[in-house]
């Protein structure tokens, strides 16, 4: 379970929506990470992953005093990040690099992600999804979202939000099962 | 084969790896935009903040740009790359992608000419039987014959980083930044230690004046996880030019006209046959047609034959960019886009309208009719105009609507790949939300295929959070005005 649950102290938020600047600074510091993780899940890029983070803690600091229920801060917050997210996204819309990640020096995990490859392949796959796919995908499996809280957050349906998830997976299986191979490797 | 729960699992530790975000500059970033501005102004874009040098920056936003290549025994993609499934022997005529469409796979490339877009430049390929694109068709590899991971690739690389020695110290460390010049990087390349290299030779590549390099990773080195030659864009992307031991690169830096352009190929034990059908390729590359801007008023081209002109109206410094006569494009939010593209070419007689390459082709007649409605019935898209009859340039043509709903897993493009008789599956993307605009001319018994395309975030139906502001509206409503002025000046000479 990731960081999501833990959510931002509301007494914090409070301040912020007074205009404390000091205390934003600190709602800042306790959600910066998570949400650059976030974004960079979906975006697959680090400084669009970067921009998009920005964007949306400013324009969380901007809009906050539109929150009406500061305990719900995290799903409104979240629904700033992926409107950044899909802000940046427009950016690299057309002869964008197609970036292949290959993590090199990462340990290798013993849960069916067994090679390099498979990464590549989630990877590649991953590209392949829209950016509603994408994220879908990164609130459930990634923060951990129950899907009705994903589609609240992405404004869509509950039903959408299940499509979403149900295709980004077919396509991520099709990704794996298409780098399928013998297990033994050939050698140079 | 995964099974669902397999997938899940997998996909959920996959997105926990790696979980080493800082959000530091983020942060530092905000918090003292906070002190000093009452609006959420960018203060400074991420390739600012790692100082990534022009070149990088101009690589990083203009281009499709293959920016990883390891030839090693895990990295590179795999089976994959074999054909995907077979052309369907009989029309598709379905409006829903067929089961196929759930597995993406790559493009093989049919013999001819290709086009690897490159900044401001056009890298022009002749290419045998038996390679297929990567990267979006910015980057080719040899189809493996046994269906394992591919031995050879080419591609083009943007060099921020060069390893000073590749075989000291903990892999894939101390990369050092290069500058963008062509000497800067064969400076960099000749000095560089833990790796067996000759060059730089002086060659004339596309031509230009060129250094090459060839590189070979000594054994005991590198393994099979591959060392880091250098790195494309931002030094923490792990991206760039990997070796494995006894892998073997070649590294074209060449000058086209104080613009560096870096091409790598790279082999690790590949057949005879393929060395030869790969120096053939190298032989073959023809560096031109750079981006040109294009200046208001009537152009000329020929496409497959057939004279035409167009006019622009706008303004040069907001305006159109001619690509190589492939394309003119026009972006209105700044150098990483492009929201609308006009796209011609001509086709002979077969299958030319070609959603997905070879993935998804419809078998598709050879008049204008015939390809109007399908594109009208493609997968993945909502028609908004049937195939009507309209004239172009005073000649008789079908012109059709549609706009992308669906992703349908194209590879390269995410729904459709118009093919390009200069070049293969040429079209960059699409994506949902994009309005493409055909119009069929039959001119003299030639037709030529002419594609608009413009994306909207708030396209009809759209269900994310995206919202277009007032601005970007205006702007993109008058873009599709441009697009269509364009297409009604066209005369045919």
């Amino acid at each position: 379970m990731l960081a999501c649950g833990r959510g931002v102290d509301t007494e914090l938020v409070i301040r912020a929506q007074g205009g404390d600047k000091g205390a934003y600074g600190l709602v800042v510091t306790e959600v910066a990470d998570r949400y650059l993780a976030v974004a960079r899940r979906i975006l697959r890029d680090i400084d669009l992953a970067e921009d998009a983070t920005q964007q949306a803690l400013l324009a969380i600091w901007q809009d906050l005093p539109q929150l009406r229920d500061p305990a719900l801060f995290d799903a409104w917050s979240y629904r700033l990040l992926v409107r950044a997210c899909y802000a940046e996204g427009r950016k690299q819309r057309r002869w964008a690099p197609n970036l292949r990640l290959l993590p090199v020096d990462r340990p290798v995990a013993d849960d069916g992600l067994s090679s390099v490859v498979d990464r590549d392949q989630l990877e590649r796959g991953f590209r392949r999804l829209s950016l509603d796919h994408r994220t879908v995908v990164v609130l459930h499996h990634y923060l951990d979202l129950p899907l009705e809280r994903v589609a609240e957050i992405c404004g869509i349906p509950v039903g959408t939000a299940h499509s979403r998830l149900h295709h980004a997976m077919r396509v991520l299986q099709a990704a794996l099962d298409a780098d399928s191979r013998p297990a033994a490797r050939e050698v140079i | 084969m995964h099974t669902e729960g397999d997938v899940t699992r997998i996909v959920r530790s996959w997105l926990r790896t790696d979980e080493h975000e800082s959000a530091e500059r983020v942060i530092a970033d905000v918090l003292a935009l906070l002190d000093t501005a009452t609006a959420p102004v960018l203060v400074a874009r991420a390739e600012d903040r790692r100082r990534v040098n022009m070149f990088a920056k101009l690589a990083i936003a203009a281009a499709a740009v293959a920016v990883l290549a390891v030839v090693g025994i895990n990295a590179l993609p795999s089976s994959n790359l074999v054909g995907g499934p077979p052309a369907s022997t009989s029309p598709s005529l379905a409006s829903t992608p067929p089961e196929a469409a759930a597995t993406p796979t790559y493009s093989e490339i049919l013999p001819g000419s290709f086009i690897i877009p490159w900044q401001q430049l056009q890298i022009h390929l002749t290419m045998p039987a038996g390679w297929g694109s990567f990267f979006d068709g910015t980057g080719i590899e040899k189809i493996p014959r046994d269906g394992l991971d591919p031995k050879m690739s080419l591609w083009v690389n943007d060099v921020t980083y060069v390893a000073t020695d590749v075989c000291g110290g903990r892999p894939n460390e101390g990369l050092v930044k290069v500058g963008p010049r062509v000497e800067d990087l064969t400076t960099a390349l000749a000095n560089q230690v833990g790796i067996q290299r000759s060059g730089p030779t002086d060659e004339v590549l596309g031509g230009y004046p060129a250094k090459r390099f060839v590189l070979t990773q000594p054994t005991g080195c590198s393994g099979t996880e591959g060392r880091q030659i250098w790195a494309n864009g931002p030094m923490t992307g792990g991206l760039g030019l990997w070796l494995v031991d006894g892998a073997t690169a070649t590294i074209h830096v060449v000058d086209v006209k104080g613009h560096r352009l870096v091409i790598a190929s790279a082999d690790r034990g590949s057949p005879a046959e393929d060395v030869v059908q790969l120096n053939g390729i190298v032989a073959s590359i023809d560096i031109e047609g750079r981006v040109v801007p294009l200046a208001v008023g009537r152009h000329s081209l020929t496409v497959d034959g057939v004279p035409f002109s167009f006019s622009v109206s706008t303004h040069t410094d907001d305006g159109w960019a001619d690509y190589g006569g492939v394309s003119i494009n026009k972006s209105i939010s700044g150098p990483q886009t492009a929201e609308g593209i006009i796209y011609w070419t001509g086709f002979p007689d077969g299958a030319h309208t070609d959603p997905c390459g070879q993935m998804l082709r419809l078998q598709v007649g050879s008049s204008a009719a015939d390809v109007a409605e399908a594109v009208a019935i493609a997968p993945g898209i909502e028609l908004v105009e049937r195939p009507s009859d309209v004239t172009v340039g005073g000649r008789p043509a079908k012109h059709v609507v549609v706009i992308v709903r669906e992703d349908v897993g194209c590879d390269p493009g995410y729904f459709f790949s118009w093919y390009e008789t200069r070049g293969g599956p040429f079209w960059g993307r699409t994506y949902p939300g994009d309005t493409i605009n055909v119009w069929i001319v039959d001119v003299d018994g030639t037709r030529l295929f002419i594609a608009s395309e413009i994306h909207r975030d708030d396209y009809p139906g759209a269900s994310g959070p995206d919202v277009l502001t007032e601005t970007e509206k205006t702007r993109l409503d008058r873009l599709e005005q441009e697009i269509q002025q364009i297409v009604d000046s066209i005369r045919f000479e």
